[in-house]
């Protein structure tokens, strides 16, 4: 017995363990064996007492496939205990079409519940393979064997089938519903006049498939008969009407609607969004973007209360074209609705950003879930009216940090220079969102006594509050901060003196221009590199020479940086000393040098360059070669 | 700071270039007003050529929404820099602004909030 052999049968021998890990570990390692033995002992676990087996028996011959397996598959479809036929069933379809020939086979199994099983699954795993064994079936003695059959078929979607479909309309009356649904499903136009005959027809769920087809063919040719039936419809047939009208419309068919009452218009477009349809739902909401008035808000207010993001996104698009038309509506919505709902319905008086809704708004600003806190202190701030002060500065000590940072955030944009105190206090919150929050209104206010305030703070005792100064002062950017933030490139706190760097930069006053220079001999690598590229963003080019005593640096990653930075505004006049470099001991800066040396095209480089091509690193060689054929190749 | 208009269907475009700070956003406010008093409501404000905005030019754009808003018009910004952008996040303006990457988007956005009031 070979090795591969005796495994299989010691994992066989283990799947009689009493021990279920043992079983477990068995079932899993089998699925490696292509051997019927294998296939056999899985087929059995799926009867086992212990779920966790049969679950693990069902993914192993899942991955396992093929017809084999689908055949002992198979033979568990006429089980006297259900559950194991409708875990064989699923195993079945899962193993896809592998599955197709045996279980056409079993079209023909004695047993009418293996037929109709086999049929059933047939359809769902959708092989157009299985399309004359399915029409085979329509000759079964059993009934439900062969409204599967034409279930099957509808589901498989092949025209092959429409011929036998339209002939059992009219030859097995039981399985007309069936068929009228199936040749829908199929949508092949040969089927639109047989459906048509039918519109009409005396029973009515006949009628109602017959409608239910005609929107999922989309089939245009039916809207006028469709249109006409309204009036005289019950409620059933006319929700049924509506759904294909929406179905046929949404297939580039808009235009169907367009004669239709605009009662029937709307009713057409609310039916579709209480169904299940999602694209009809997304087609009924893009086309309620046009429409306003109280119903029309009532009806996107209940369509936000789903789970679909896209059905949820599309409401509030048009809720938002709507909103202030139905004040009141809106404003029922943020009464007992859920927090999921209020925030939607705050989102959508953001957008409209109307002052009427300011009162309600406020009402909220006590709801015990915080995020609709946030979202209240976000919508009051985008209102925008002076009336929201007071709400928004109580909001800004709420005890969650999201809803103080979201009203002093609102601050910023409603307030200002009377609400400097509150927005000062938040500097000193503990959470740094509500910090820079704080910051940032206090530069949008702005004003005299806010940079004041910045200037004081570039001494504060507490050293994120004087990293802050830096920054706000340089996004205020006012010419009187210019001289403070000179002042600061000699803070003891390196962060702060790039701050103050990185704000000089911005605010782009020749002024600074001395004193970065100056900064390009700080001790910190981080400021000196903050000031190559403040040199660089004043003085473009003619930075180059100033950044050549940096080229001989202590800090590899400063040397890094400025012949990036050399590269990149391509300062010829550092073509000497970038050569040089060629030979620096680190491997980066060789790689950067002679990447920067091809910026520059200076065909001076060009002889080092080649005489790299004995450096100990690949990436240096390759940095150099591509280097000496960009210079090459340029004038 | 220079202001170049052009006049669409549906909103007016306001192409701006240069620095937005005390001076040019009076400016920039001054137009707008003038224009809102012709009736004009909607606007694009097309910031590619703004290479530097500072408190003064933020605090101009959020008074001029809010005049905007108050005849129910509608400003919309497009081509904001990495630099601006970077100062809208700091100030939390990327909340109260609608912002597009382009002025096509921006342009579409009037199309598609144009309501047809039943």
């Amino acid at each position: 017995m070979s090795t591969h052999e005796q495994y299989l049968q010691s994992l066989l021998q283990q799947l009689t363990s009493e021990d279920v890990s043992e079983r477990e570990q068995a079932c899993l390692q089998l699925r490696d064996f292509d051997d019927d033995e294998a296939r056999a002992a899985l087929v059995a676990c799926l009867e086992e007492t212990d779920l966790g087996i049969r679950e693990l028996a069902a993914e192993s011959l899942i991955a396992m496939k093929g017809e084999a397996t689908a055949s002992f598959l198979a033979c568990l479809l006429s089980h006297d205990d259900i559950s194991v036929r409708n875990l064989a069933a699923e195993v079945l379809f899962r193993v896809g079409i592998d599955s197709v020939e045996p279980l056409c086979h079993s079209l023909v199994d004695s047993d009418k519940d293996v037929r109709k099983f086999s049929a059933d699954i047939l359809g769902q795993i959708g092989s157009e393979k299985a399309v004359k064994p399915l029409l085979d079936a329509f000759g079964d003695d059993n009934a439900n064997v062969v409204c599967s059959a034409v279930e099957s078929l509808g589901l498989i979607g092949d025209a092959e089938a429409v011929p036998a479909l339209i002939r059992i309309l009219d030859e097995k009356e039981y399985a007309r519903p069936e068929a009228i649904e199936a040749l829908g499903k199929i949508g092949d136009v040969t089927a639109l006049e047989v459906l048509l005959k039918n519109i009409q027809h005396e029973d009515c769920v006949v009628r109602l498939a017959v409608l239910d087809a005609l929107g999922r063919m989309n089939a245009v040719e039916a809207a006028p008969q469709l249109k006409s039936m309204l009036d005289s419809a019950d409620e059933t047939t006319r929700d049924l009407i509506f759904l294909a009208l929406i179905r046929i419309a949404r297939s580039d068919n808009r235009a169907i609607l367009e004669d239709l009452p605009e009662h029937s218009f709307k009713e057409c477009l609310f039916r579709s969004l209480e169904g299940e349809d999602k694209q009809c739902k997304l087609f009924a909401l893009q086309e309620l973007l046009h429409w306003d008035g109280l119903r029309v808000v009532e009806k996107l207010i209940a369509a936000l209360d789903t789970d679909d993001e896209d059905v949820r996104a599309r409401a509030k698009q048009a809720l938002k074209a709507s909103a202030v038309s139905a004040f009141d509506s809106i404003v029922n919505a943020l009464s007992n609705s859920s927090s999921r709902l209020l925030m939607d319905v705050l989102e959508t008086i953001s957008y409209t950003g109307n002052a009427r809704f300011a009162r309600d708004v406020v009402r909220l600003s006590v709801h015990e879930d915080s995020e609709v806190r946030e979202e209240v202190a976000r919508t009051l701030g985008r209102i925008g009216d002076q009336t929201v002060i007071e709400t928004l500065v109580k909001l800004a000590t709420d005890e969650d940090g999201h809803v103080r940072s979201s009203a002093l955030k609102s601050i910023g944009w409603v307030g200002d220079e009377q609400e400097v105190e509150y927005l000062i206090q938040g500097l000193d919150d503990p959470y740094q969102d509500v910090q820079e929050a704080a910051m940032g209104a206090m530069v949008l206010i702005g004003g005299e006594r806010i940079i004041e305030q910045f200037k004081a703070d570039l001494n504060h005792t507490n050293p994120r509050r004087q990293r802050l100064a830096a920054m706000a002062l340089g996004w205020i950017g006012e010419n009187e901060v210019v001289e403070p933030l000179i002042t600061a490139l000699n803070h003891p706190e390196w962060e702060v003196r790039r701050s103050a760097i990185e704000a000089l930069a911005r605010i782009a006053n020749r002024d600074a221009i001395e004193p970065i220079k100056f900064a390009l001999n700080d001790e910190e690598p981080q400021v000196k590199k903050a000031a190559v590229d403040a040199l660089i963003s004043l003085e473009g080019a003619d930075a180059g020479e100033h950044l050549i005593p940096l080229l001989d640096d202590d800090d590899v990653w400063v040397k890094f940086h400025v012949i990036n930075a050399i590269g990149r505004i391509g300062a010829v006049e550092t073509v000497e000393k970038v050569t040089e470099l060629l030979c620096d001991v680190n491997d980066v800066i060789r790689v950067a040098a002679a990447k920067a040396l091809s910026s520059f095209g200076d065909r001076r480089a060009i002889a080092a360059l080649k005489a790299v091509v004995l450096d100990d690193n690949p990436d240096v060689v390759n940095a150099a070669s591509e280097a000496v054929r960009t210079i090459e190749r340029s004038k | 700071m220079e202001v170049r208009k052009e006049q669409n269907a549906d909103h007016t475009c306001l192409h701006l270039d240069g620095r937005l700070d005390l001076n040019s956003s009076s400016q920039l406010k001054e137009q707008i007003t003038g224009l809102l008093g012709e009736g004009v409501v909607n606007f694009i404000v097309d910031m590619n050529g703004v290479d530097f905005i500072n408190s003064s030019g933020l605090g101009t754009l959020v008074s001029i929404l809010k005049d905007v808003r108050i005849v129910k018009g509608r400003l919309v910004l497009c081509n904001l820099a990495q630099y601006v952008h970077e100062i809208f996040e700091i100030t939390q303006l990327s909340h109260i602004f609608d912002i597009y990457p382009t002025e096509e988007q921006a342009a579409a956005s009037f199309a598609e909030s144009a309501v047809n009031v039943s």
